[in-house]
């Protein structure tokens, strides 16, 4: 599953105790290939990952636990497989 | 503007993870979710690693499983998955995968000395029934031995356990889960006489208190933790108590956090016991009808060899039977455990400890405990898991959503297979036990079998069949024990005492010792025949998770090359033994009709297991087509036979004992699992208590219906000292056990690269200050030692645990470093089960 025509995406939940929420925001949206999509407010943020050009997702995951302020940080969504970016499924005008 | 599949899945991953947090997004972030289809067939499994049982969904496209979700349909996870879960697909792709059977062989032959060759199937088998058939001729019942799993299916331990104890004769069956669970049942069936949590997971949003004995669920238990935190965080006045022999993870979310000495946790809990009693906070009521007081003999030594003097001193050894007192005298026995006193023995300061009792002593608060290896594994295991429970009885803090004393626990069917099935020496099918002439004549005849097939716990004929884990190493370093078959475990990186015992057994010249495994593990490596394994979802299973939840998977891809499902091998193989070679002409004569056939026609075509018929495929209900390998050989629906006829124990009439019933077969594989007991086809929460559980009788409230007069024991124990205990030439503890990366031993998480490159190494966490005096530093190598044996591990002072002066930890799951080198085999006495977690050591500059 390391080829170089695979791609991963991953979602995950990250848990915070509220009031670290932004600090853990911004630590997360410092690292490549990771993005914060909302619930930084309730402590449960929702996160992206994908491969970046030095780590895989799961690499990158792998370094969430040792953050600051998470206090937990669990996987709900994982696609490994072929790389997708080219495959357009919608044309928008 | 374009938009990829790319964006596609992205959409859907993000839309999975908001509904599961509860999380609203912006409408443009989930847009695209569900809109596309994208020829992935989609199924549920439930998961290969822990005992939580978390379900995921296994996205297969082409043969190959290509995405994965955590089951948002799931009870125990609700859509959650750990980290570990992201990598359960890679799991079956590691490079060295086991592909044929491999026979050590020289000059063509086997050869104990000889070098590992490929072999077919059928060249295995020969050379394995002509073993096992002349050591159980030879050496009797224990000449022959079987080591099994906790991450057996059900199918596969309960086909392991007829072919044992109906077909070759013996009590030598054993799995992996006396090094886990053995504590655990032991108490269960002392307190309660039935195995297996009175509460569930429910329990985690329903209580106000936790408190973790030992346990370090942030790691060990991620999806629970989570349901712990978010219970934590947002129900008022909820809080966590931690108690440890080092600080872990799960301190970071404790709010009164406790180091303890290692073994004083049987002095806390009698504290505990002490002060619901001193402060007259005990539920009065409840003990009254619900309760009997009961005390064990002490002084009972610590399991090791008969000629240690640790033994011979020992007043009471391996004693356990229960004499009845009085609440008086219980009480009486617990009164030295002041706050003092307790506080001296353990380290921990007083005004913690006190906030501890006062939790468990308010009548207004819910409390659930969580315990795992850290009672189990531990000298006094079966007392310490008691004590816990004595605490809930005396507050009547049981059986009811919140109030939850549960035993967690490490292997996905440590219950369902090892425990509810039974592979244990002294178990049968359904809770029933060998000792019990009832319960062996109930499975004779549940199976067709002769009266006096099962071997009995003292046979007239056939001795002292019962033989445990820690002893069948021994009886095979001592040569008695001749053939030795290990599936689905890696015992020799697992067991305690690798030098001494576990290795010297394995290679002694006339043993042969068969290991089935879909890698080559430490184990695989010190066996004569290895046989390679299908694994998890390359075949159809069933696990029974820690809350008494079965869950079922069909089989989602083919397994590489020539493995072979855990069932099939056994299966197969009983059709190389023919019924005379192993039962005796007397026995033979009492069903003259089996004369001639083989283990495979008496045990397993016997008109029951075969009864299913299988026309090629596996359809589920939304159309999806499904193989199924060993139906598809045997020519039947090999698991739903398998689960049927043990069914039957929990169905047919006149049953020994009531509690474990199961719903039918078909029902598994259309829910996300189901609580055990089924009654009409509803499953039960919250055993013993009224309204949740209807084995228990009208009006009477709360019924321990395990034990005859319906009442649960308290059982006070004492504390006593550990096996072996710091000294001036060895002056460290040292603890073992898991770290959140790698489950158990490695042999699959050490396989997954991103695993592997996240923690490769086992290293030895200990204390700035231990490093400075014995002139260490982090970062460079030490050589540990024992009275047994040296390993040399990384020194890390800084990592994410953090061990108190005088205690080091390292986790078990490096074969490059076997720690169990170190360990001492010292069991509890009642239970068998090793203790990891406590052996004196020192340690050097490497």
């Amino acid at each position: 599953m390391e080829n170089d025509n695979n791609m991963n995406i991953c979602s995950c939940i990250v848990h915070a105790r509220p009031e670290n929420g932004s600090a853990v925001e911004a630590q997360l949206n410092s690292i490549p290939g990771v993005e914060v999509h909302g619930g930084v407010e309730e402590g449960k943020l929702i996160v992206t990952v994908e491969d970046s050009e030095n780590s895989s997702a799961g690499d990158t995951m792998m370094t969430f636990h040792s953050l600051a302020g998470v206090v937990s940080a669990t996987l709900i969504y994982h696609y490994g497989g072929d790389d997708l970016n080219e495959e357009v499924i919608r044309e928008f005008n | 503007m374009s938009l990829t599949r790319r964006d596609f899945i992205k959409s859907n991953a993000i839309a999975a993870a908001a509904a599961t947090a509860g999380v609203t997004l912006s409408a443009t972030k989930t847009a695209l979710a569900g809109t596309d289809k994208d020829g992935v067939r989609w199924d549920k499994a439930a998961c290969r690693y822990c005992g939580t049982g978390c379900s995921v969904l296994i996205g297969t496209k082409d043969g190959k499983v290509v995405a994965s979700q955590g089951d948002p349909d799931a009870p125990v996870n609700k859509g959650l998955n750990c980290i570990k879960g992201y990598f359960l697909p890679k799991i079956l792709y590691g490079e060295d995968r086991l592909t044929k059977p491999l026979l050590r062989k020289k000059n063509g032959k086997f050869d104990k000395d000889g070098k590992f060759e490929e072999i077919s199937w059928d060249e295995a088998f020969k050379i394995m029934a002509e073993k096992f058939v002349a050591a159980r001729k030879n050496k009797g019942p224990k000449g022959i031995g079987m080591f099994g799993s906790g991450q057996w299916t059900l199918w596969e331990g309960y086909a392991a356990s007829k072919l044992m104890k109906a077909g070759f004769r013996t009590n030598s069956l054993e799995p992996n889960a006396r090094h886990c669970m053995a504590s655990a049942v032991g108490a269960f069936m002392r307190g309660f006489g039935i195995d297996e949590p009175m509460g569930c997971y429910d329990d985690l949003e329903h209580a106000d208190v936790f408190v973790l004995w030992g346990a370090n669920m942030a790691e060990m238990h991620p999806i629970l933790w989570s349901r712990l935190t978010d219970t934590r965080l947002t129900k008022p006045g909820c809080e966590v108590h931690v108690l440890s022999t080092f600080r872990h993870r799960s301190f970071e979310l404790s709010d009164n956090s406790m180091i303890f000495h290692p073994q004083t946790d049987l002095a806390i809990l009698n504290y505990i016991a002490n002060y619901i009693i001193q402060t007259k906070a005990y539920n009065k009521d409840f003990i009254d009808k619900h309760v009997n007081f009961t005390k064990t003999p002490t002084d009972i030594g610590y399991g090791l060899r008969d000629n240690d003097p640790r033994e011979k001193k020992a007043k009471n050894r391996a004693k356990g039977k229960l004499t009845k007192i009085s609440f008086e005298e219980y009480a009486k026995s617990v009164a030295p455990y002041t706050v003092e006193h307790a506080s001296e023995l353990s380290g921990v300061p007083k005004d913690k400890l006190e906030r501890l009792a006062k939790a468990y002593a308010d009548p207004n608060k819910k409390v659930a405990s969580y315990w795992t290896m850290g009672f189990n594994q531990h000298t006094r295991g079966v007392w310490v898991n008691g004590l816990c429970y004595n605490v809930h009885l005396l507050m009547g803090k049981i059986s009811e959503p919140g109030n939850s004393p549960f035993s967690l626990t490490g292997q996905p069917s440590a219950c369902g297979t090892a425990r509810e099935v039974g592979t244990f020496t002294h178990r049968l099918p359904a809770d029933l036990v060998v000792k019990k002439e009832a319960h062996c004549q109930f499975a004779e005849k549940v199976w067709q079998l002769p009266e006096g097939t099962i071997p009995r716990a003292k046979d007239p004929k056939l001795g002292k069949t019962l033989i445990h884990a820690v002893a069948m190493h021994r009886a095979l370093k001592d040569g008695k024990m001749n053939c030795f078959w290990v599936m689905c475990n890696n015992n020799m990186q697992a067991a305690a005492n690798f030098n001494d015992e576990s290795y010297p057994g394995w290679r002694r010249a006339e043993n042969f010792v068969v290991v089935s495994d879909p890698y080559p593990t430490v184990s695989a490596q010190a066996a004569d025949l290895i046989l390679p394994t299908a694994m998890w979802i390359e075949k159809e299973g069933a696990y029974g998770n820690a809350e008494r939840r079965t869950q079922f998977w069909r089989q989602q891809t083919k397994a590489p090359g020539d493995s072979k499902s855990d069932v099939w091998q056994l299966m197969e193989f009983a059709k190389y033994i023919k019924v005379e070679d192993v039962w005796d002409e007397e026995l033979l004569a009492k069903k003259p009709e089996y004369k001639g056939k083989t283990l495979y026609d008496i045990l397993y075509a016997n008109g029951v297991v075969n009864k299913f018929p299988f026309d090629g495929k596996i359809t589920d209900d939304r159309g999806n087509e499904y193989d199924n390998d060993e139906s598809a050989h045997f020519g039947f629906y090999v698991q739903k036979g398998l689960f049927e006829e043990y069914r039957l124990f929990n169905t047919v009439g006149n049953i020994p004992k009531k509690g474990h019933e199961m719903a039918e077969f078909e029902a598994y594989h259309k829910a996300r699992g189901i609580r055990w007991p089924v009654i009409n086809g509803k499953e039960t929460l919250w055993r013993f208590r009224e309204g949740y559980d209807p084995h228990v009788a009208k009006g009477s409230d709360v019924q321990f219906y395990g034990k005859k007069d319906g009442r649960a024991n308290i059982i006070t124990a004492p504390y006593e000292p550990a096996a072996e205990t710091p000294d001036k030439e060895y002056p460290l503890w040292l603890c073992t056990g898991r770290v959140l990366e790698h489950w158990h031993s490695g042999s699959m998480t050490r396989r997954v690269p991103e695993l592997y490159r996240a923690v490769p190494d086992a290293v030895v966490y200990m204390h700035k200050k231990d490093a400075k005096k014995f002139k260490l530093r982090n970062g460079r190598m030490a050589k540990i030692s024992s009275r047994r044996g040296t390993i040399t591990c990384k020194v890390e002072t800084r990592g994410r645990n953090h061990p108190p002066e005088g205690l080091i930890y390292i986790p078990w799951f490096d074969a490059g470093r076997l720690v169990n080198k170190l360990t001492l085999d010292a069991t509890d006495p009642l239970s068998k089960e090793t203790d990891y977690k406590k052996c004196a050591v020192k340690i050097t500059k490497a």
